[in-house]
C-alpha cells in the first residue's frame, strides 16, 4: 500500500464478522448432504474467505498491479502442477 | 533514527516509496513460494483422496472438527487483531500496536495449545501411523487411512511450524514495540509479518475445509 | 597512472582505480558481514570453487572406475560417487553458478543501481549456501548417499542404508538459498532500474537473470517439499510415497521433476545471457534481434514449467500425459533455437576479434547445439524408451550443462574479470585453455552418445567388455578436461597479483558496467551512467 490507502478499523471489523459468518456457513454446509454441492461449496467458501483476507487484511485492494500479479502468480503456476498431474492420474488405465 | 521525525530510506534505495514497494513485492514473492509449497501438498492430498475416497472420508470423520472449529475462530481472531495492529502501526500509535500485538501473540499461542490438545487426542485414539504405540485405527481400510493421517499430520504440522515462526517474529516485534527505539523499522517489519500471518490464516482455512469439513456426513 | 599498455586496451587512459570496493574494508569481518553485492559475489565464487572440486573428485572416481568393465572400485562406493557428483554439480554448482557470482556482481551495475534490493538477505543466501555445503560434507563423513541425485522413492525413503536424511537436508537448505537469491533479483529488476531504463533497454544478461530468478522462485518450493517429504519419511516414518499404504512412488517423481526440469533452465539461461553480451562485444556489432532474444528468454522460463513429465516417460505415467509432455518438450526447444540463430547472425558482418571469451562462446554454441538436438531424441516417446537411463542421456545433459553452461561461466569469468578485479588475464593461456577444454570435453562426452546408443546403462559400476574402448577414451578425455579447468583456476589467481592492470573498458563494449572504473567503487558509480544506443 505504497499510496497509504488501507482499510479503516470499521472495514477490518466488517471483514472479521464476515469471515466468522462464512465459517459458520461452511460448517453448516458440512452437516447437510447436498451431493457434490457440499464439498464444492465448502471449498468455495474457503476461497471466498481467502479472497477477503487477501483483499482487505493483506491490502491487495489498494496494491499496485505488480503486487497483484505476484499474489496471483503463485496460484497460477500451481495450476500447472495441478492440471498436468491430473492429466496423468485421470488418464491412467485408459486404453 | 529513534524517535526522529523523518523516516530515511536505506542507502541503496533512492526513496522511501521505492523501499516500501520493494519490500511489499519481495514479501508477496515469498508468499508465492509458500503457495507452491502448500499447494503441492494439497494437490497430492487431493490425488490420493480421489484414489481412496472411502478410506479418506472415514478417516476424516474421525478428526476433532469441533475443537478445530473453535481453533479456527481463534485463528481468525488473531488475523483480525494482526490487521488492527498493522493499521495502528501505520499511524505509529505505540500503545495500540503493543495491545493488538500482544493479543495476536496470545491468540496464536492459544491456537498452538489447542492443537497440542488435539494431537494428544489423536495419539490416544491410535491415529498416529508413524509413532510407536500410536497406531491402532479401527476404521475401514487402515493402510489407506494411514496415508490420510500422514497427510493430516504433514499439513497441520507444517502449518504449526509456520505459526511458531510467526509467533517468534511477533515476539521480536513486541519487544521492539515496547522499546520503540526505531518506530519506522517496527512499522515496516510489521507490514511483512502481518502479511505472513494473514497468509498462514488463509492456509489454515483450506486445511480445515479439506481435512475436516468436506467429508463430514454431508460431504462427498 | 603511467601504465604503458593502457591505450592498447581501451578508449580511456584510466587504469585500475585505487578507489574501489576491494579497498573499502580489510579483514575477515569486512567480507563475512558485507552488504556489498560485489563482495557477496566473491564469497560465492570461493564456495562454488570448493564445491566444484568436491564434485570433480567424485567425477574422477566415476571415470576411474569405468576404465575397466569389471569396475575398479566397489559398486557401493561407485553409487555414492555418482550420487554426490550429481547433487554437488547440480544443486551446488550449476544452479547457483552464474547468478550468484556474475549475476550478483553485475545486476545492480547493469541497471544503474547501488546494490540489490535486499543486501542483507543476499548475504544470508550465501550463508545458507555454505550451510548446505557443510551438510554435504557431513553427508560424506556419514558414509555418503547412494540414491542418485534424484532420490527416487521408495529406495531413498525405505530401502537405502545411506545418509539420505543429511543429503536431502543439504538440498533443502541450498534450495532455500536459491529462492532468496531469485526473489532478491526479481525485486531488484522490477524496482531499482535507473530512471529511463525501460525493460526493452535492459542488457540481455539482465533479462536472462530475471528469467532465471523467475524459475528459481516458483519451482524451488516444490523441490523443497519433495526433500521435506523424504526427510520426514526417513526421520519420522511419515510416509506418503510408500506403496504399502497406497502411496505412489511416481508422485515423488512428479514433484521432484516439477522443479528439476525448470532447474535445467536455471542452469542454462544465465549462460545464454552471457552469450548475448560476449558475442556482440567481440563481433563489434549490435546484437541481432534483441526483442526476440528477450522474449525467447521469457518463453523458455515459462514453457520450461510444462515439460517435466518427459523424465517419467517409462514410468506408470499415462501415455496421454506422455504425449502432452512430449509435444511441450518439442515446443520449448524453439526459443533456444531462436537465440542460437540470433547469436550467429550477430557475428555476420562483424569485425570479429578472437579473445578467450569469444572462444568460450563458440564452444557454447557448438556444444549447446549438439546437446539441444540430442534432447529431441529424448523428447520423442518412442526413442526415449530405448535411450532412457543410458549413457545417451548422460552425454545429452553434459553437453548442455558442461559444454553449454560451464563454457558460459568461463566466458563470463574472462569477459568480466578485468571489471571485477582490475586485472587482465593472460590472453594466450586463456585461449589455449579454451581450446583444450573444447577438445577434452568432446573426447570425454562424445563417446558416451555412442555408448548410450549401444545400450550401456547409466549408474552401473560395471559394463559389458565390448564397451571398454569407448569408456577408456572417455576417461582419457576427462583428464584433458580437468587440465582445461585447472588452467583458468591457475592463471586467474596468478593475474590477481601479476596481471596487467585493466582499464575501464578493455573490450570497448557497451553497458553501464563498462562506464565505471575497473574495479568499481563501493557504490558502483562515481558518475551517473548514460545509455549509449538503444539498449544495454
Amino acid at each position: 500500500m505504497a499510496t497509504g490507502e488501507r482499510a479503516s478499523v470499521g472495514g477490518l471489523i466488517v471483514v472479521y464478522v464476515l469471515l466468522l459468518v462464512l465459517l459458520a456457513g461452511s460448517i453448516g454446509l458440512s452437516h447437510v448432504d447436498l451431493g457434490l454441492v457440499s464439498p464444492l461449496g465448502i471449498l468455495g467458501i474457503a476461497g471466498l474467505q481467502a479472497a477477503l483476507i487477501m483483499a482487505v487484511y493483506m491490502g491487495l485492494r489498494w496494491s499496485s498491479p505488480l503486487v497483484r500479479v505476484v499474489a496471483i502468480g503463485g496460484v497460477f503456476f500451481l495450476s500447472f502442477l495441478v492440471v498436468l498431474l491430473l492429466a496423468d492420474y485421470l488418464t491412467r488405465g485408459m486404453a | 533514527m529513534g524517535n526522529a521525525e523523518i523516516e530515511v530510506p536505506f542507502e541503496h534505495f533512492e526513496s522511501l516509496e521505492q523501499q516500501r514497494d520493494a519490500a511489499r513485492v519481495g514479501i508477496w514473492l515469498f508468499l508465492a513460494t509458500e503457495t507452491l509449497l502448500f499447494g503441492a501438498i494439497f494437490t497430492s492430498f487431493g490425488l490420493y483422496h480421489r484414489l481412496f475416497p472411502d478410506a479418506f472420508s472415514a478417516a476424516s470423520r474421525s478428526l476433532a472438527w469441533e475443537l478445530e472449529a473453535w481453533n479456527t475462530v481463534v485463528l481468525l481472531s488473531s488475523g483480525f487483531t494482526m490487521a488492527l495492529c498493522d493499521h495502528y502501526a501505520a499511524e505509529l500509535k505505540r500503545g495500540k500496536v503493543i495491545l493488538t500485538l500482544g493479543l495476536t501473540i496470545l491468540l496464536g499461542l492459544t491456537f498452538l495449545v489447542l492443537k497440542g490438545v488435539e494431537y494428544r487426542g489423536d495419539y490416544v485414539d491410535g491415529q498416529v501411523p508413524f509413532l510407536p504405540g500410536g497406531w491402532h485405527y479401527s476404521g475401514p481400510d487402515p493402510s489407506h487411512a494411514a496415508l490420510f493421517f500422514n497427510f493430516y499430520f504433514l499439513l497441520t504440522g507444517l502449518h504449526a511450524a509456520h505459526m511458531v515462526i510467526g509467533i517468534s517474529l511477533l515476539s521480536i516485534l513486541f519487544v521492539r514495540a515496547i522499546r520503540w527505539r526505531s518506530q519506522f523499522r517496527v512499522r515496516s517489519m510489521l507490514v511483512g509479518v502481518g502479511l505472513f500471518w494473514a497468509f498462514i490464516d488463509v492456509v489454515w482455512l483450506f486445511i480445515y475445509s479439506s481435512l475436516y469439513l468436506i467429508n463430514r456426513p454431508g460431504g462427498a | 597512472m603511467t601504465n604503458a599498455t593502457a591505450t592498447d586496451l581501451g578508449r580511456t587512459d584510466r587504469v585500475y582505480s585505487e578507489d574501489n570496493y576491494l579497498h573499502a574494508g580489510y579483514g575477515l569481518r569486512s567480507w563475512l558481514l558485507t552488504r556489498d553485492h560485489k563482495r557477496v559475489a566473491w564469497l560465492y565464487l570461493v564456495s562454488l570453487t570448493v564445491l566444484f572440486v568436491v564434485g570433480s573428485i567424485s567425477a574422477a572416481l566415476i571415470r576411474f572406475d569405468l576404465l575397466s568393465p569389471d569396475g575398479l572400485i566397489d559398486a557401493s562406493v561407485y553409487n555414492r560417487a555418482f550420487t554426490v557428483h550429481g547433487i554437488v554439480m547440480v544443486f551446488f554448482f550449476l544452479v547457483p553458478s552464474i547468478p550468484t557470482t556474475f549475476g550478483n556482481f553485475l545486476l545492480p551495475l547493469m541497471i544503474g543501481a547501488r546494490d540489490v534490493a535486499f543486501p542483507r538477505i543476499n548475504l544470508f543466501s550465501w550463508y545458507l549456501y555454505t550451510a548446505g555445503g557443510i551438510f554435504v560434507v557431513i553427508t560424506l563423513l556419514a558414509g555418503g548417499v547412494d540414491t542418485g541425485w534424484t532420490f527416487y522413492t521408495p529406495y531413498s525413503t525405505v530401502y537405502s542404508n545411506s545418509a539420505v536424511a543429511f543429503a536431502v537436508l543439504a538440498v533443502f537448505t541450498v534450495g532455500f538459498s536459491s529462492i532468496l537469491t531469485g526473489l532478491n533479483f526479481m525485486v531488484t529488476v522490477h524496482k531499482m532500474r535507473a530512471p529511463g531504463l525501460t525493460w526493452f533497454r535492459l542488457p540481455l544478461f539482465v533479462w536472462s537473470i530475471y528469467g532465471t530468478s523467475f524459475v528459481q522462485v516458483l519451482a524451488t518450493p516444490v523441490l523443497g517439499l519433495a526433500m521435506l517429504l523424504v526427510f520426514l519419511d526417513r526421520f519420522l516414518g511419515l510416509a506418503v510415497f510408500n506403496p504399502d499404504l497406497g502411496g505412489d512412488p511416481v508422485l515423488f517423481q512428479h514433484l521432484f521433476w516439477f522443479y528439476s526440469h525448470p532447474a535445467v533452465y536455471i542452469m542454462i539461461l544465465p549462460s545464454m545471457g552471457v552469450m548475448s553480451m560476449v558475442i556482440p562485444a567481440y563481433a563489434h556489432n549490435r546484437i541481432f534481434g534483441y526483442k526476440f532474444i528477450a522474449m525467447s528468454t521469457l518463453a523458455i522460463s515459462f514453457i520450461g514449467f510444462l515439460v517435466w513429465g518427459h523424465h517419467l516417460f517409462v514410468t506408470s505415467q499415462s501415455v496421454y500425459a506422455g504425449i502432452t509432455f512430449s509435444l511441450l518438450s518439442f515446443l520449448v526447444s524453439v526459443p533456444s533455437a531462436v537465440k542460437v540463430f540470433n547469436w550467429t547472425a550477430t557475428l555476420y558482418k562483424g569485425q570479429v576479434t578472437y579473445e578467450a571469451p569469444l572462444l568460450y562462446a563458440f564452444a557454447f554454441i557448438g556444444l549447446f547445439l549438439i546437446g539441444g538436438l540430442t534432447g529431441l531424441f529424448l523428447a520423442t516417446l518412442s526413442t526415449d524408451i530405448q535411450l532412457h537411463a543410458t549413457y545417451f542421456v548422460i552425454a545429452h545433459f553434459h553437453y548442455i550443462m558442461v559444454g553449454g553452461a560451464i563454457s558460459g561461466f568461463l566466458a563470463a569469468a574472462h569477459f568480466w574479470w578485468p571489471k571485477m578485479t582490475g586485472r587482465m588475464y593472460p590472453e594466450i593461456w586463456a585461449r589455449f585453455a579454451a581450446i583444450l577444454l573444447f577438445v577434452g570435453f568432446n573426447i570425454t562426452f562424445f563417446p558416451q552418445f555412442l555408448l548410450g546408443l549401444e545400450g550401456m546403462p547409466r549408474r552401473y559400476a560395471t559394463y559389458p567388455a565390448e564397451f571398454q574402448p569407448l569408456n577408456v577414451l572417455s576417461s582419457a578425455g576427462a583428464v584433458v578436461l580437468g587440465i582445461g579447468y585447472l588452467l583458468p583456476l591457475g592463471y586467474l589467481l596468478w593475474s590477481l597479483r601479476y596481471g596487467q592492470k585493466a582499464p575501464d573498458n578493455p573490450w570497448d563494449a557497451k553497458g553501464f558496467e563498462w562506464q565505471t572504473t575497473s574495479p568499481p567503487p563501493l557504490h558502483n558509480f562515481h558518475r551517473k551512467p548514460e545509455l549509449e544506443g538503444e539498449h544495454g
